[in-house]
């Protein structure tokens, strides 16, 4: 039994840093730039030339205290027109436009230097008193960075130079400038496209901090607050695990009594309409039900019995006990929305195992013992069958997790799911992954405990991992 | 077994009737405390007066701090609110300006304590503190060169500024004014003065006192702890649960309750005002038809009016509009070889059913606008422009004498520019989940088939549709805007320096625009904006960088129990503590 958990969990740490991957590539390749995310809208919006060199400053900061300035993975494999360092340029647009100017050009040490003479005219026109000029000039820099192709670049110069620029204390730097521009256009080393380059980055990557803190429990900050996602999340997720668990429990209180009633009664026509129902609503959306909930169960149009959303009025002189009993009208409608799918299955689950053994041979005994139909479906039947049950503890988890992200959300629950949701809205990606990442571990740990509780209860399991231990 | 049975269905009726029973008590205890239970979709944890960054911080902020001047809610002009007077002006010649306030003599802090002039350079000096978080950035701050109390009056202050009035107008009094007994416990930057704060950027950001100051600023408990969110304003939190509810509670004592007969800021009669966050729309109108709530806005046009036309609430709820200071309109990429010529664009906002498109998607709640002010500006929007009207016929003239002709008879026109055969093609951008924005662009493509062009609808992701403007790599993208009521600043979206950095999304270029930009910015008289203003949307109505729409009302369900609403084009549409209930 040892062995075959500690195989589980060795199993699950591929697949964890397999998830891990999948979601990190997929964080790194959402639309939009995560440092311009991160930073103020405001400092950007009222910029004038004060605000932008701060802007500059805010954009090193941010990428030295994220790790954005470190390379994406532990290796790369590129073309031998790039260069090893281009993650070190901060901003998304300006890095994607000199690698497509490295692979027209071929050669990425000229285009080295032209990010250089830029950073150089940058530092020398903040230094400009005049500020019409150094707005021009700045202005000019900006549209070179947003310029992928050599011919462009020739244009943005030619433009400024005839029309713009008359005397500049910088000009021996622009005129430096143009010659690397020309230079890049004139030549072109097409070869180096199509030789293969393999650069090892090491430990120091962008994937490696983050999944090491997200091991330590750091899950960064957020884009939208700027508070750390971790209490976010951690504020969250009690009401999640809350309602899943309290929904496992009503679920299994609810569904094997029933299951055991139907299959009692699985010729008369009302437990055939209840099997049928059961079916129909297990397949039904949760946020429809949901809805039609609020609709008939908590508006005056219909019959208003409880309220439609949230989690009640508390009050700090409240007992525990009040707090509870203000909670229980509140979590009526959601626990019906998490549960009224796992009831669904579990009690047809349970129906199935009891017609199954219903004519095994130690049942006839039992009847013919004379014990009373009480006795033998509760007692032989259901511990005979409580192991296909308690397993599905485990296949509930993920159902449940998945199912929070829209009952909470209508509902108007602080949960998990509704985060997730708010997260989506306001392109809050740290947020948005660290929930996936947390679903994600939550369902390997139920289908671990689903794994446990097979080898746990069912002999048969157990029989086989011992052959093959 | 049949006792049992009736024994369970006793104790569910009664379990049932209980839950019912406890939301009546609920809100028969609110009514009793003077309780407004407002509708929000997103929460804040943010409170901080400096570093809020979503609508609901900024709407609670004005309950909660104050600054010397505010827009007043109902009037929007401007008025005194902390100081007693609008300030007193004098132009010293030097290209510097001296400004006067006296604050009013009846404010105070929670404490008890008189507020002061050195409380008003407390709240500068934090602005000029080199964080870069502060999202209240106000560029007066940063032309302050000389700030002085006087010495006979520790209530009158006097800053002299490189920026002149026209400039600062809007700017000198917006100054959220903060209890330094709060932020500053060991006056720290009592040590330091308003022109070497802003002559010694490099040295103030190396200093580690003020780094470490800063770090303290930027503590949650400032932005979430109710002990440490206290301004001069009427309300203080009482309750911030994450995700849940945020309760103001009106101040047992408020120095405003003695100005009688001012502006809307010092209206206070509600005790309690509580926001829920609800996201959901249909669970949102389920509580506010249950009671729960009084006050509902943002509701889709399509609900708004099937509830105002229902009388089921006639007892229960009033539905009132209000204007918002907002547009939405179409934004044309003058770089697109067909976007360029000017008739394509007349032909494109002939074939713009406007009419429809209010009726049909806001259901008749939205007013058509020509340009980029707000028709709520009464003296900057230029009544005498009349929209181009929907005529599929002029459309197709002014293509004809274009020369756009359906040669291959596909229903698509086409013609020869640059030597290429071009069919008039566009794609009209959004972003995705917007059904407003999708609807639009439905009924323009439906319309603009009429006259042989071809729209293709194209959602994109937020983050992506914002790149595409950015980079200006659309040909026609829907472009929302909603802006304040100080006058509006047209440089970031029309002016030629604002292509490569600003909003130009366009590039819409105009020497007689910008002079035009840089003159009502400049202006220091009413009729001079309002004459610029007038002939800046003349042009931009000839020229049609941008095809404007129409401006949506905020639409709103607030229970009959209360008056008093002060309905205004400022967000969120109503003054909440303003309201009274009914006798």
């Amino acid at each position: 039994m040892f062995q075959f958990l500690i195989r589980r969990i060795l199993i699950m740490i591929p697949t964890f840093f397999g998830i891990s991957l999948i979601v990190f590539l997929i964080s790194v390749n959402t639309p939009g730039d995560p440092i311009e995310l991160l930073m103020d809208k405001q400092l950007q919006v009222k910029g004038n030339e004060a605000t932008k060199r701060s802007v500059d400053q805010k954009i090193n900061e941010l990428g030295r205290k994220y790790n954005f300035d470190a390379p994406l993975f532990y290796i790369r494999v590129t073309d031998q027109t790039q260069s090893d360092t281009l993650h070190k340029i901060l901003t998304k647009s300006y890095r994607e436009n000199l690698s497509k100017l490295s692979f027209e050009h071929g050669d990425w040490e000229l285009v080295n230097e032209y990010n250089r003479s830029i950073g150089k005219l940058t530092e020398l026109g903040y230094q400009i008193n005049d500020v019409a000029t150094k707005s021009q000039l700045l202005q000019f820099l900006e549209k070179l960075k947003k310029t992928p192709t050599t011919k462009d670049l020739i244009d943005q110069l030619l433009f400024f130079k005839n029309n713009r620029i008359k005397d500049f204390s910088v000009k021996s730097e622009i005129n430096h400038l143009e010659n690397i521009i020309l230079r890049m256009a004139s030549t072109s080393d097409k070869l180096n496209r199509f030789i293969p380059q393999f650069i090892w980055f090491g430990s120091h990557n962008q994937y490696h901090y983050w999944v090491t803190n997200l091991l330590t429990g750091n899950l960064g900050d957020s884009y939208f607050d700027k508070t750390p996602v971790k209490t976010k999340v951690g504020n969250a997720i009690v009401w999640t695990l809350l309602f899943s668990i309290l929904s496992i429990v009503v679920s299994y209180l609810i569904a094997v009594p029933l299951g055991i009633y139907l299959s009692q009664n699985k010729d008369s026509r009302f437990a055939k309409f209840i099997n049928s129902l059961l079916f129909a609503i297990h397949c039904i959306p949760s946020f429809w039900i949901a809805s039609l909930l609020i609709i008939f169960l908590a508006s005056p149009e219909y019959i208003q019995l409880f309220p439609s959303y949230g989690l009640g009025e508390f009050n700090q002189n409240q007992s525990t006990f009040g707090k509870f009993f203000e909670l229980i009208p509140h979590i009526i409608l959601p626990l019906i929305c998490f549960s009224y799918s796992s009831i669904a299955y579990i009690s047809e689950q349970t129906r199935r195992s009891i017609l199954q053994i219903e004519s095994s041979d130690f049942i006839l005994t039992a009847r013919a013992k004379g014990l009373t139909k009480r006795m033998i479906y509760w007692k032989h039947m259901l511990s005979n069958t409580s192991f296909t049950l308690i397993t599905q503890l485990g296949n509930l988890i993920p159902t449940l997790i998945s199912g929070s992200f829209v009952v909470e959300y209508i509902f108007a629950i602080p949960g998990m799911g509704k985060l997730l949701v708010d997260s989506i809205g306001y392109r809050d990606y740290p947020t948005v992954f660290s929930i996936i990442m947390i679903s994600a571990v939550l369902v390997m740990l139920g289908v671990l405990l689903s794994d446990f509780l097979y080898m746990r209860f069912d002999p048969r399991v157990s029989l086989i991992n011992k052959k093959e231990l | 077994m049949m006792s049992k049975l009736s024994l369970s269905c006793v104790l569910i009726i009664s379990f049932l009737c209980g839950c019912d029973s406890n939301l009546s008590n609920q809100k028969q205890e609110s009514v009793s405390d003077t309780t407004l239970d407002i509708r929000e979709i997103a929460g804040t944890m943010n409170l901080h007066p400096l570093y809020g960054v979503d609508e609901l911080s900024g709407i609670l902020g004005t309950y909660i701090f104050q600054t010397l001047t505010s827009i007043d809610f109902k009037t929007l002009e401007l008025t005194p609110l902390l100081a007693d007077s609008l300030p007193k002006v004098e132009p010293l010649g030097n290209g510097l300006t001296n400004y006067q306030f006296t604050i009013r003599d009846e404010a105070r802090w929670d404490n008890g304590e008189e507020i002061k002039a050195s409380d008003v350079e407390f709240s500068i000096k934090i602005n000029l503190l080199p964080d870069k978080s502060n999202t209240g950035f106000n560029e007066f701050y940063q032309s302050i060169v000389d700030f002085k109390v006087d010495s006979s009056d520790d209530k009158t202050l006097t800053m002299t500024s490189t920026m002149n009035f026209s400039e600062a107008k809007y700017l000198v009094g917006d100054i959220i004014i903060l209890p330094q007994y709060l932020y500053d416990p060991n006056l720290l930057l009592t040590n330091y003065t308003i022109p070497y704060l802003n002559n010694n950027g490099l040295l103030i950001a190396s200093d580690s006192t003020i780094l470490n100051f800063i770090a303290t600023l930027n503590d949650s408990k400032f932005k979430s702890n109710p002990e440490f969110i206290k301004g001069s304003g009427p309300y203080h939190i009482k309750e911030l649960l994450e995700g849940q509810k945020i309760t103001l509670e009106k101040k047992q004592t408020w120095w405003g309750d003695l100005i009688r007969n001012s502006n809307t800021e010092f209206e206070a009669n509600v005790d309690i005002i509580k926001y829920h966050i609800i996201p959901d729309e249909t669970t949102a109108l389920s509580a506010l038809k249950n009671g729960s709530i009084d006050l509902m806005r943002g509701i889709s046009p399509k609900e708004f009016s099937e509830m105002k036309e229902s009388d089921v609430y006639d007892n229960r709820l009033n539905f009132v509009t209000s204007p918002m200071m907002a547009y939405y309109s179409l934004g044309l990429n003058l770089n697109h070889p067909i976007l360029k010529t000017k008739n394509n664009r007349k032909a494109l906002a002939h074939l713009l059913d406007v009419q429809k498109m209010i009726d049909i998607v806001a259901y008749g709640y939205a007013e058509q606008t020509i340009g980029p002010n707000a028709k709520s500006d009464k003296h900057n929007y230029n009544f005498d422009l009349q929209p181009y009207i929907y005529s599929v016929e002029k459309a197709a003239s002014l293509l004809k004498e274009e020369g756009w002709e359906d040669k291959d008879g596909d229903g698509v026109m086409e013609k020869v520019i640059e030597g290429i055969n071009i069919p008039f093609e566009l794609e009209y951008n959004y972003n995705s989940g917007n059904e407003t924005r999708k609807k639009i662009g439905l009924i323009f493509q439906e319309d603009a088939k009429k006259a042989g062009i071809k729209i293709k609808i194209q959602p994109l992701e937020w983050s992506n549709y914002l790149d595409q403007l950015n980079n200006k790599n659309f040909e026609i993208a829907f472009v929302g805007k909603m802006f304040s009521p100080t006058p509006r600043n047209h440089k970031s979206i029309f002016h030629s320096e604002s292509i490569t950095e600003g909003a130009n999304y366009t590039s819409y270029s105009n020497p007689e625009v910008d002079l035009l930009i840089d003159l009502i910015n400049n202006s220091s008289t009413i009729k001079d904006r309002s004459t610029h203003n007038y002939k800046l949307q003349e042009i931009l109505h000839e020229e049609l960088p941008y095809l404007y729409l129409y401006s949506p009302l905020e639409r709103m369900a607030i229970n009959k129990e209360y008056s008093n609403y002060n309905l205004s084009a400022m967000r969120p549409g109503f003054w909440a503590p303003g309201f009274k209930l009914k006798k």
